[in-house]
């Protein structure tokens, strides 16, 4: 295996008393789509930040493209495309100043690609920066990320902003750039119907802590959603699965969410507490795990 | 090939496109030695992540559908995966008990539960015309 595009080791960054990344360790490698996921204030831009060394952390480690950003070399630097939350170009730039002004910055710069980008994003016709739309704007400073072939894309909320054609645009070429060039992308989103289409890895921060990180297809296939229409003791359904969710109604049904479902287990379970008949099992999109892990980490 | 994704199940992508890929290979649309998408234009075709493409073929191998043959691609296997018929048998026993359950407790006879099978096969050998 190839090192790690990115690699923190409890990093963390704290604001005066308040931890805002908390110990974070996780690695990306290369060719990887990985969506970082959290609810507002999780901590996810300042961990950007500082894997783009634009802040300081005030402990760990961090390795992004081979190097601590602090002490990038201008071709490491080049390596890494960024597309923060509040982006902003200068107001007087027409699509075709901005795309000339980064092609000379970037010997990799891809022209054609710029060309189609122009197309699909509809920003031939755009005018200057500053009497375009929110989502023009964003749709520029995307396309000036994705044309520089950088090795690792790293975008804050990229598609906020944007219509559902420009999302789905935007979804296409991550997956093309992904897959043709072996770029790696991490990306935070609160669109997760988007995200689910394009990322094999997810990341879930909390309180500036790492919950967990796995491909989402094992995530997937492991967490379940458990409806059983008899009355069941939590600790009785804690002995065969890890929860993440659980509780009773009056009416004595369970619900429940489980980390690691299995089916031969659950069969076990089912016969050992006489509920298999009486059992459904639901499979649950990223949007409803996101949901229901957030709410009950704490 | 067209394969439909249904990304609010939240069923994983992988099971999705196995089981459709494999309807299509039981039911005769793909022929055996037919040639798979390569990994990039599958995943250009189908809009999903390369890496998940990746383990779809990889998942297709461990089950025998297909042959992954290197520097040329996928192949539907030329004799699909035949373990004898006593291991078969015993690999679908527990979805069979499930479905035989589910029908009973709907108020369903034996012959009406198999008369279902017998329609859906019908239906599956259909889909070759």
């Amino acid at each position: 295996m190839s090192e790690p595009v990115i690699k923190t080791e409890g990093l963390s960054r704290a604001f005066g008393e308040k931890a805002a990344v908390d110990s974070l360790s996780f690695e990306l490698n290369a060719g990887s789509i990985l969506g970082f996921l959290g609810v507002n204030g999780a901590g996810k831009t300042t961990t950007m930040r500082m894997l783009m060394g634009h802040l300081h952390p005030t402990g760990g480690m961090v390795t992004v493209a081979g190097g601590n950003p602090w002490d990038w070399t201008d071709l490491q630097r080049s390596k890494v495309a960024y597309v923060s939350e509040n982006m902003n170009l200068p107001g007087w730039m027409r699509p075709k100043d901005a795309i000339s002004a980064s092609k000379s910055f970037y010997s990799e710069w891809n022209s054609s690609l710029a060309e189609s980008l122009l197309d699909k994003f509809e920003l031939q016709n755009a005018g200057r920066y500053k009497t375009m739309s929110k989502g023009q704007k964003r749709k520029m400073c995307i396309l000036l990320a994705l044309c520089q072939r950088a090795e690792l894309l790293i975008m804050d909320e990229p598609a906020a902003g944007l219509d559902v054609t420009a999302r789905r645009a935007f979804v296409e070429q991550i997956l093309e750039v992904a897959c043709n060039d072996n770029t790696s992308v991490l990306l935070s989103s609160h669109l997760l119907s988007d995200l689910e289409r394009t990322i094999d890895q997810v990341a879930l921060i909390d309180n500036g802590k790492l919950i967990m990180q796995n491909h989402l297809e094992d995530l997937k296939a492991s967490v379940r959603k458990v409806h059983i229409f008899k009355k069941i003791a939590k600790s009785e359904l804690a002995e065969f699965f890890s929860l993440v969710s659980f509780e009773t109604s009056g009416d004595g049904e369970t619900i429940a969410v489980v980390f690691d479902y299995d089916e031969e287990k659950f069969g076990r379970f089912g016969r050992q507490h006489n509920c298999l008949e009486m059992a459904k099992v639901y499979h649950m999109n990223l949007e409803d795990m996101f949901v229901e892990i957030t709410k009950n980490v704490n | 090939m067209h394969i439909h994704i249904d990304y609010n199940s939240g069923e994983p992508i992988i099971h999705q496109v196995v089981g459709q890929i494999k309807l299509m290979v039981v039911s005769g649309r793909f022929s055996p030695g037919s040639k798979l998408p390569s990994i990039r234009g599958f995943s250009k075709d189908l809009k999903i992540n390369p890496t998940t493409v990746t383990r779809i073929y990889k998942e297709l191998e461990h089950q025998g559908v297909i042959v992954l043959r290197h520097g040329q691609g996928a192949f539907i296997a030329e004799s699909q995966n035949k373990p004898g018929k006593d291991e078969a048998a015993r690999t679908i026993r527990p979805e069979a008990e499930s479905l035989l359950v589910e029908g009973l407790r709907r108020g369903l006879s034996e012959e009406e539960i198999i008369e279902v099978l017998k329609q859906e096969y019908k239906k599956i050998k259909a889909v070759k015309e």
